[in-house]
């Protein structure tokens, strides 16, 4: 018995002694591998502990910082995003769980990170100096994007989704680009990976009711119909590109006669002849209107190659090169072939023409389109970045503007200028006597505007995109602007929706607060 | 509804109540009280400085793992190094009385791997601490009740089949409904509500072990010599293997049920070790092997958690963010601490580990203080397992050398299989790194089962010093037959 207790005792030795030999193998032999390997967390998570720049809006205002993680976390830093859902879909994150996922943070973030410096002196040629981080200041104005999310919340019926963008047409800065639905950034900044993981789900991976998201900003990435705010694209295409139809005359009737192929008729603000108002005459005077039956048979005579040229011009079908990573999506007008008789027909180009069926836009490129005629016919590179400093305080890089797009001759987008302006200021125009809540009027801050109510043709209440865009002041424009506000009641338009929000916009950013 | 409560003190109450009342079996004249020993004992001598440098090993620890994390020398170190010399004290002043000549380094060594284990217990999970350091507390109450109590192995011999009943009723009550409980889809626990949870597999696994050695003991000619004819030869007559295959089964069977693989395993290991050293034979050995493969394979393809084990095991990596991730960062946590470890407290990853401070406490005590702290503890089991094999050797009964071989085997390989599990040498299974992993019913259990090897030590050694002075104690072995 001693003797087997002896083996037994043999064997046990044996099982420790392999413990230890794999012991040194996964510690010793295999321990560097192991230490760098970009599955540990420990690297997985060190590039985003390190001391990151700050964000800042126009003004200074603090948007995103690094700050020390509380006692006890893994990290020795955290993102704080001080404005929270207000900035949010811009700024985007950065934590341990996503990296940097969305927005600023991933766009600059080689800037914001730490890197090392160029030397610019002779001594720091010869040692080199210390990594640092630079600040990003943005185009955004605070309180520009406090009224924007204030306007949407003041919605009157129950779905309070929408977008607002403002651009300085000249430069194409973006001062205030605010969606709702917007998300808080907070709890994607908490250093407890698996806290993040469940925050950003709520965030990235969950509609609303209406289908939007508020990790997607509304008004980069949803395409929604344009409606009659096309009719600027169209009203262009003819003086630009088919000059000869300028003095194109529709005659006066509620409805266009049968369209081509096809026994259906459009007209004007109703699905049917006895409710239809009619309209007609030049297009200087169905624009103010809104004349649908006349823009219908318009874009037909104007054809598929010219309006697909002018939308593309407009910069319909590409992404507006915007200085964001993702979630900016390019909007859509159909090719030249999709306007054959075997696909939509000349009929699907009548409904392309006011901007129904089968065109959708974001609000960005929507606002691009107004910023065209008030920039003379010229769109400019819409941005955000309007600064980059080094931490220590030495300006990196500032932002030059750039055309992107020339849709349009000078003398041309004078014209539009003085046909949208008509749209304020002539009686039975779609937006005369629009006013913001607060009881300014368009036409007292010399708004220049075009109004869209797209009937979506879902069997819902809720199942008209109200849209406004326009510039003012339109004999010297400072601001271009673009508002959307999908899925209201069908009994609502453009005007009555989208209209006051923009006045109010236009009046916030013509009358900044004093200090901004 | 019966309550593991009521359940537990019903099943141990005959013994409880035979050795309170054993006066006429005790010898002339001896009290209840055994009285304090006199004369030198050098042993225990021995035995104190170990257990004094133990415990300031473990105050050191626990000083540097704080300045770790907190980067600041705790308050109280005084009063935390007085607590922690007065548990292991009160143990070594048991010692003194009840077992002055036993061996003197299973208690040093135990004090060590629990002292580590708690100091990884209170960096990791610092609120799981203080209940680990009352379960300690009370690991060494029962430590000196078991000594006190168990005066003489063969005590344990006489109620063999009340200790075979005993191990059935633990083994049973996690399956019975209202006081058995799921964790981690392994039936192991039996509770009443949150605020008492006990598993009964860490208790059963001694009894059964007990019982094990005193059936061998008795039929073990029966069981070795070859007596039954089949033909012109001569076999071992099967007989004898049936009462105990069927509780070996049945104990397989029950665990089995409650999903506790890790369990399972240890008791066949421990059955099969005993068998062979009681017997010699090597038929044994080849019937266990090729039923352990035989139930291996089926069990692999029966029940599916069984065979995804044995998928992580072979490769980890592949599942690395789902069934994989325990093991995956497990290794990149050894890794991570190298040779030298990370150093106590400023690891802030190894915590992304389930279950770091109970199956997975092998990981931290590597991450923390690298292949020279798991080295250690390694070490400290190959020390304990050959002590208790040495206890073995020197026992005076049959019964008490198989018990004490069983007991050895169980704790060394408990420990075999969860840090083989740990660096991928097996499949893991989930069961506790004895003294070190946090939890209650393990660390009360291993406290008992070194009191039973203390024991058996105790009286070997009282053999040897009664050898030399001729005297022998009436029906017992005196001198150990060697085979």
């Amino acid at each position: 018995m001693s003797r087997r207790i002896r083996w037994l005792g043999a064997v046990m030795l044996l099982c420790f002694a392999l413990v230890l030999l794999q012991l040194a193998n996964v510690q010793f032999r295999k321990a560097a591998a192991l230490r760098n390997s970009p599955n540990n967390p420990r690297n997985f998570v060190k590039k985003f502990d390190n001391l990151r720049g700050d964000i800042l809006a126009a003004n200074g205002q603090v948007l995103a910082e690094s700050v020390h993680a509380p006692k006890g976390s893994s990290y020795k830093y955290m993102r704080s995003y001080p404005a929270g859902p207000l900035f949010s879909q811009i700024v985007g994150i950065n934590d341990p769980f996503y990296g940097a996922y969305t927005g600023i943070e991933q766009e600059y973030n080689s800037y914001l990170t730490a890197h090392s410096q160029s030397p610019k002196t002779l001594s720091q040629l010869l040692s080199p100096p210390p990594p640092t981080t630079d600040d990003v200041t943005l185009t955004l104005e605070p309180y520009l994007q406090q009224v924007a999310q204030q306007a949407l919340a003041g919605i009157s019926s129950a779905n309070k989704d929408g977008a607002i963008v403002v651009l300085n047409p000249h430069t194409g800065a973006v001062l205030a680009m605010y969606s709702s639905p917007s998300y808080d950034p907070a709890p994607l900044a908490n250093p407890d990976v698996a806290a993040e993981e469940k925050a950003g789900n709520a965030v990235f991976h969950s509609t609303d009711a209406e289908g939007f998201s508020g990790g997607l900003p509304m008004a980069t990435y949803n395409r929604i119909f344009p409606g009659s705010t096309f009719k600027i694209v169209t009203t262009t295409a003819v003086y630009n590109l088919a000059p000869q139809l300028a003095n194109f005359n529709y005659p006066v009737r509620p409805c266009t006669t049968p369209l081509p192929n096809s026994n259906k008729v459009i007209c004007n603000d109703a699905s049917s002849p006895q409710h239809a108002v009619a309209c007609g005459g030049t297009i200087a005077q169905m624009l103010p209107p809104s004349c649908d039956p006349g823009y219908a048979t318009l874009g037909m005579t104007i054809g598929p190659t010219d309006m697909v040229k002018q939308s593309e011009l407009f910069g319909y079908n590409s992404v507006p090169p915007i200085d964001l990573p993702s979630a900016v999506s390019a909007s859509y007008f159909p090719s030249v072939t999709q306007f054959q008789p075997q696909n939509l027909g000349l009929a699907g180009l009548a409904y392309s023409a006011f901007g129904q069926q089968n065109v959708q836009t974001t609000a960005l490129q929507n606002a691009l389109v107004a910023a065209a005629v008030a920039n003379g016919g010229t769109i400019m590179t819409p941005h955000l970045m309007a600064s980059i400093h080094d931490s220590n305080g030495p300006l990196v890089k500032s932002y030059q503007p750039t055309p992107w797009k020339q849709p349009m001759s000078a003398a041309t987008a004078q014209t539009v200028n003085q046909l949208m302006q008509a749209v304020v200021t002539t009686p039975g125009a779609t937006a005369y006597g629009v006013a913001s809540n607060a009881g300014v009027s368009l036409a007292s801050l010399h708004a220049a505007v075009k109004t869209g109510t797209a009937q979506t043709g879902l069997p819902t209440l809720y199942s008209i995109d109200d849209w406004m865009i326009g510039f003012a002041p339109a004999n010297n424009p400072q601001v271009a602007v673009a508002v959307v506000v999908p899925y209201q009641p069908s009994n609502t338009y453009g005007a009555t929706v989208a209209g006051p929000i923009m006045a109010t916009m236009l009046q916030a950013a013509l009358n900044p607060p004093p200090g901004q | 509804m019966v309550s593991a409560a009521i359940l537990v003190p019903a099943a141990t109450l005959p013994l409880v109540v035979e050795l309170a009342t054993r006066k006429p079996t005790r010898q002339q004249g001896a009290p209840f009280l055994p009285p304090w020993p006199r004369g030198a004992k050098p042993k225990r001598r021995t035995e104190l400085g170990l257990l004094v440098f133990a415990a300031l090993i473990t105050v050191a620890l626990y000083v540097i793992a704080e300045v770790g994390t907190k980067g600041k020398i705790p308050p109280h170190i005084g009063p935390i190094l007085g607590v922690v010399l007065v548990i292991v004290l009160a143990a070594h002043l048991a010692n003194r009385w009840l077992a002055p000549n036993a061996n003197a380094v299973v208690l040093p060594l135990a004090a060590l791997l629990n002292g580590i284990g708690y100091v990884e217990i209170v960096r990791w999970n610092p609120a799981d601490a203080k209940l680990q350091a009352t379960w300690a507390a009370l690991g060494v109450a029962l430590y000196v009740l078991t000594l006190l109590v168990i005066r003489r192995s063969r005590d344990l011999d006489r109620y063999r089949y009340l200790l075979l009943l005993f191990a059935v009723l633990l083994l049973v009550a996690p399956l019975v409904p209202g006081i058995g409980k799921d964790v981690y889809g392994a039936r192991l626990f039996v509770g009443i509500g949150n605020t008492f949870e006990f598993q009964p597999v860490e208790l059963a696994k001694i009894v059964l072990c007990i019982f094990f050695a005193s059936y061998f003991a008795e039929k073990k000619e029966l069981l070795s010599i070859p007596t039954a004819r089949m033909g012109n030869r001569l076999f071992v007559d099967p007989r004898p293997m049936l009462p105990i295959g069927i509780a070996w089964l049945f104990a397989m069977g029950v665990i089995g049920l409650e999903n506790d693989i890790g369990f399972a395993m240890l008791i066949f290991t421990m059955f099969i070790a005993l068998l062979w050293v009681t017997t010699g034979r090597a038929a044994y050995l080849v019937l266990a092997v090729a039923l352990f493969i035989g139930g291996a394979v089926v069990a692999s393809h029966l029940f599916s958690q069984v065979h995804e084990r044995v998928s992580i095991w072979l490769d980890p990596w592949a599942t690395q963010s789902g069934s994989g991730y325990q093991l995956a960062n497990g290794w990149y946590s050894m890794g991570t601490g190298g040779v030298g470890g990370a150093g106590l407290g400023l690891d802030h990853f190894a915590s992304v580990i389930p279950d770091l401070t109970s199956d997975m406490i092998f990981t931290a005590i590597g991450t923390d203080m690298g292949l020279l702290g798991t080295s250690a503890v390694v070490i400290a089991f190959t020390l304990l397992v050959g002590a208790g094999l040495r206890i073995a050797q020197t026992a005076r009964s049959d019964f008490s050398k198989l018990t004490a071989t069983g007991l050895t085997a169980i704790l060394g390989f408990q420990a075999f299989f969860i840090m083989a599990g740990v660096v991928r040498l097996l499949p893991f299974t989930g069961i506790t790194l004895p003294f070190v992993a946090y939890g209650g019913s393990s660390l009360l259990a291993n406290y008992i089962l070194i009191a039973l090897l203390m024991r058996v030590s105790e009286e070997g050694a009282s053999t040897v010093a009664e050898r030399a002075s001729g005297v022998i104690q009436p029906g017992e072995t005196a001198f150990v037959v060697t085979n």
